[in-house]
C-alpha cells in the first residue's frame, strides 16, 4: 500500500507524525489536526500509520509501529483513538507547563478555564458559549505555563457524546456530513460556530468548574483558592513530570484567579448571569 | 468484633477526597467510625502525620497532597486544626476537649466534626494510627 502523505503535528513542542494511505484519510487527519502545531518530522516522538484496506468492507486501521491501536469500520472510532493518541504522546513527558483536562474559551480580556472530568458537559457548554460569541480554544486540554498564567490550548474539533446532539441542534445548524459520527459520539468542526477563528494563547482570567445537573437551577458559587486548587488537581494530567508535582505553582494560579463552580440544568439565563458576574469575559 | 470489622470496612470503603462538602458520605463515615471508636475506645489513640504528604497552606485552609498519587485533599478550618493538633501528638480525646473548650458555643458538634475529620484523614492515608498507647 502506498503512502499518500503525512503530517507532523503536536502540542507544546511535542510532535507525532501521522502517515496516511488514501485521500479520504488525508481529509480525516486534516479534520482532526488542522489547528495543531506543526513541526519537522525529525522532531516526532512517535509515528502512526492510518490505513484503509479492503474493497467490499473497507477496514480502517491505526498503527503505532507494529502495534494496532484501532481496527474497524467506524471513522469516528478511528478519529477518537487517533486524537487521544496524539494527546497522550504530547503530554506523557511534557514538563513545559501544567496540563489540565479542561475546556477553554478566550477573549481579548483573557481566558476562561473550564476544568472537569469526562461527562461534566464541558464540550457542550463550551460550544454554547462559542455560539454566544466567545472564542474557542479547546474542549479537552490546556497547558498552563509561567508566572503570567499563559494558557496554551490543544485545539481540536468539538468532541461530543451522542446524547448531546439534540441540545447542540438548538443553537447550531449543521448537517450530518459536517461531522464524523459513531455510536458513542460525534466530532464537529469548531469553525461552524466560530468562523473567524484565530489561534490565541491568552492569560488565565477565570476558572469555572462546570457541572450539568438535569433540572438544576443555575448557580454560580465562588470557591476558595484551596478548594479550587484541590478540584484543579483532579484534572491535573502531567503532575508527575514536574518537580514537587508543581502544586505550589498551581496553588499560586488559584490564589490569583477568581474561581467559581457553575451548576446548571439549562442554558436559560445562563449567559446573562455570567455576563453580570464577569462582564469583561462574557 | 465482627460489627467493628464491618463498620470499619464500611468507612474505609468510602472514597473521600474532600472533607467538607460530601455530607451524606461524611455522615455514614462518621457513624461507622463513631461506633468503631466507641467499641474500641480509640479516643485515647494518637495519630501520626504520614510523611509522604506535603502541605500547601492557604489562608485558613490547607491542601494536602501525596507525592505518590498526585491527588489532593482539601481541609477546611476544622480539619486543619485537627491536623495541626495531631502533628503535635495529641490524642483524639485531647483534641475534642481542647476544641470544646475553645469553641464552647459549638460544643455539641465538635466531637462529630473531629471524628469525621480524623476518619477522612485516616481513610485518605494522611494520618496513620500511632503504635503508642
Amino acid at each position: 500500500m502506498n503512502k499518500t502523505g503525512s503530517r507532523t503535528v503536536g502540542f507544546c513542542d511535542q510532535f507525532v507524525t501521522i502517515n496516511f494511505y488514501g485521500e479520504e484519510l488525508e481529509g480525516l487527519v486534516d479534520f482532526l489536526c488542522c489547528d495543531l502545531q506543526t513541526g519537522p518530522e525529525s522532531a516526532a516522538r512517535a509515528c502512526y500509520d492510518v490505513m484503509l484496506g479492503g474493497s467490499i468492507n473497507p477496514m480502517l486501521s491505526l498503527w503505532l509501529g507494529e502495534r494496532c491501536q484501532y481496527s474497524g469500520e467506524c471513522r469516528y472510532e478511528l478519529a477518537y483513538t487517533l486524537i487521544n493518541e496524539i494527546i497522550y504522546q504530547c503530554i506523557v513527558d511534557n514538563a513545559a507547563g501544567h496540563a489540565i483536562h479542561a475546556a477553554a474559551i478566550g477573549s481579548a480580556n483573557g481566558a476562561v478555564l473550564l476544568p472537569g472530568k469526562s461527562g461534566f458537559g464541558k464540550s457542550t457548554l463550551t460550544a454554547w458559549l462559542v455560539s454566544k460569541g466567545c472564542n474557542y480554544l479547546t474542549d479537552e486540554l490546556v497547558l498552563l505555563s509561567g508566572k503570567k498564567k499563559q494558557l496554551l490550548p490543544f485545539t481540536r474539533p468539538f468532541s461530543m457524546k451522542a446524547g448531546s446532539s439534540a441540545i447542540l441542534n438548538s443553537f447550531v445548524q449543521y448537517e450530518h456530513k459536517d461531522t464524523i459520527s459513531g455510536v458513542g459520539g460525534f466530532m464537529l468542526p469548531h469553525r461552524l460556530l466560530n468562523p473567524d477563528f484565530s489561534p490565541l494563547t491568552p492569560a488565565l482570567s477565570l476558572i469555572l468548574f462546570p457541572e450539568y445537573r438535569e433540572g438544576a437551577v443555575t448557580e454560580l458559587n465562588q470557591l476558595s483558592s484551596a478548594l479550587g486548587c484541590a478540584k484543579l488537581m483532579e484534572c491535573y494530567v502531567n503532575a508527575r513530570n514536574i518537580e514537587g508535582l508543581g502544586i505550589s505553582q498551581l496553588a499560586d494560579y488559584t490564589r490569583n484567579t477568581p474561581i467559581c463552580q457553575l451548576v446548571y440544568g439549562s442554558f436559560d439565563g445562563l449567559y446573562e448571569q455570567l455576563h453580570e458576574s464577569f462582564p469583561l469575559l462574557f | 468484633m465482627a460489627l467493628v470489622s464491618i463498620l470499619y470496612r464500611l468507612q474505609r470503603e468510602m472514597t473521600f477526597h474532600f472533607i467538607s462538602g460530601i455530607k451524606s458520605q461524611a455522615k455514614i463515615c462518621c457513624l461507622s467510625f463513631f461506633f468503631y471508636l466507641l467499641l474500641t475506645m480509640e479516643y485515647l489513640h494518637k495519630f501520626l502525620l504520614n510523611p509522604d504528604f506535603k502541605v500547601e497552606k492557604f489562608d485558613n485552609e490547607i491542601l494536602l497532597y501525596a507525592v505518590s498519587n498526585t491527588s489532593g485533599v482539601y481541609l477546611n478550618e476544622t480539619a486543619y486544626l485537627v491536623w495541626e493538633m495531631c502533628s503535635q501528638g495529641q490524642s483524639v480525646e485531647e483534641i475534642v476537649l481542647l476544641l470544646e473548650e475553645t469553641y464552647s458555643h459549638q460544643k455539641e458538634t465538635i466531637r462529630e466534626d473531629v471524628t469525621v475529620a480524623i476518619t477522612s484523614l485516616v481513610d485518605y492515608g494522611a494520618l496513620i494510627p500511632s503504635s503508642d498507647e
